[in-house]
């Protein structure tokens, strides 16, 4: 599989804008960059199909942990 | 639809609609570029300073660290590879949080700053952004833990918001850049030198890997670089690989060479390096680079003892050691 498509998911997209796609997929908020990170350049093309992770509150995480390598 | 080009990192994917770039988590939707993982960190943890590691930034201070998937760079090393080497919809758990409800964690976990670390944060630079500057408006910090390999402009903007970076250094070849890490050693100093230039108070950390890159010619070359380029008083972390991802073919780090790698680095005129990953060893404290004091005692990322004085000061000799104290 090509690195360089989205793999799991990418059939869901869809030209619907990000509301509509927020609610299908598996990520409920995306963002808009900054118009100087994005320049148009030619055609393209989708492909995958996908799964989905669980979606949990920020009050979910196991915030403390035995520390293991540095970073 | 067309391709959009990321241009965020050195790689400058162009991006087909519907397709991801290299770090999996910046997409081209509906022919525009977006963040996938923006508001949904996959790790979130409270760690101390010395974890990440930052050993003169706020010592022993306690620290939100959040990660999300992705990543722009592909080391066959990678100690959190299931995160970095997978896109937002393959991870099991994704975790809803807004920049505001990231800093209402901070606060509530007593933590002095948040770190964006883990995978590199540059693939999820507008959540940092955005993180961050709300969290400066509160008062907390902001620590980055970044392979730095991120194009020139996005990174002045970061820089803005940004007190303190572990920059990773992973070697000093662009053969090991493009063999070990898909990726290239320019960008990288390029990064570590604007750091500098924007002043965030920056460590760099240069994982030994037995066979790979332990080289001490090359690691003398690279902390004279270091010397030269980002001061004497810039601390370098020399730590200890383990068997991770796909180099588990090969060793941890001998000690030894871990203490005759830190040999090199100060014999060329570095003033603070230290052993990491190697726990209770003695090149884990701070001394103080004129008349040899030990300033800080630590142990596994703990801080047991801290001599400096209020104003981050060697208290017998009174030499001002680099570093942000309070």
């Amino acid at each position: 599989m090509s690195r360089n498509r989205v793999s799991p998911g990418a059939a869901s997209f869809s030209p619907t804008g990000p509301e509509n796609v927020a609610r299908r997929r598996f990520l409920p908020c995306v963002l808009l960059l900054p118009s100087w990170l994005v320049a148009p350049t030619g055609p393209g093309e989708c492909a995958g199909e996908g799964r989905r992770p669980q979606i949990l509150p920020l009050s979910a995480a196991r915030l403390y942990r035995p520390h293991g390598l540095s970073g | 639809m067309g391709k959009v080009v990321c241009e965020l990192c050195p790689r400058r994917c162009a991006i087909p609609e519907g397709g991801a770039g290299d770090c999996r988590v910046r997409v081209n939707l509906d022919g525009r570029l977006r963040a996938t993982t923006y508001g949904h960190p996959s790790a979130v943890h409270v760690d101390p300073m010395e974890k990440k590691p930052l050993y003169h930034f706020r010592p022993g201070a306690r620290v939100l660290s959040i990660g999300t998937a992705g990543c722009n760079l592909h080391c066959r090393h990678c100690q959190n590879w299931q995160l970095s080497q997978r896109g937002g919809e393959e991870m099991e758990v994704l975790y809803e949080a807004p920049p505001e409800a990231v800093v209402a964690l901070a606060e509530v976990q007593g933590c002095r700053a948040i770190a964006y670390t883990y995978n590199d944060p540059i693939v999820f630079y507008e959540y940092v952004l955005d993180t961050a500057e709300q969290a400066r408006a509160r008062g907390l910090a902001n620590v980055l833990v970044t392979a730095g390999y991120v194009n020139r402009e996005p990174l002045r903007r970061l820089c803005a918001v940004v007190d303190a970076v572990n920059t990773d250094l992973k070697g000093f070849d662009e053969r090991f850049y493009r063999d070990v890490c898909g990726a290239s050693l320019k960008p990288v100093l390029d990064a570590l030198v604007t750091f500098r230039e924007e002043g965030v108070w920056q460590e760099v950390t240069h994982l030994v890997i037995p066979t790979v890159n332990d080289d001490l010619t090359m690691i003398r070359r690279m902390a004279r670089w270091h010397h030269d380029h980002l001061g004497a008083d810039t601390p370098l972390h020399l730590s200890r690989f383990q068997p991770m991802y796909r180099l588990r073919n090969l060793p941890p780090t001998p000690s030894e060479v871990l203490v005759r790698a830190r040999e090199e680095a100060l014999d060329v005129g570095l003033h603070h390096v230290y052993i990491g990953n190697l726990f209770g060893h003695e090149a884990e404290s701070t001394h103080c680079p004129r008349d040899g004091t030990l300033l800080i005692r630590r142990s596994g990322f703990r801080v047991l003892e801290n001599h400096l004085t209020e104003d981050g000061r060697c208290p017998v000799c009174r030499e001002r050691i680099a570093g942000v104290w309070s």
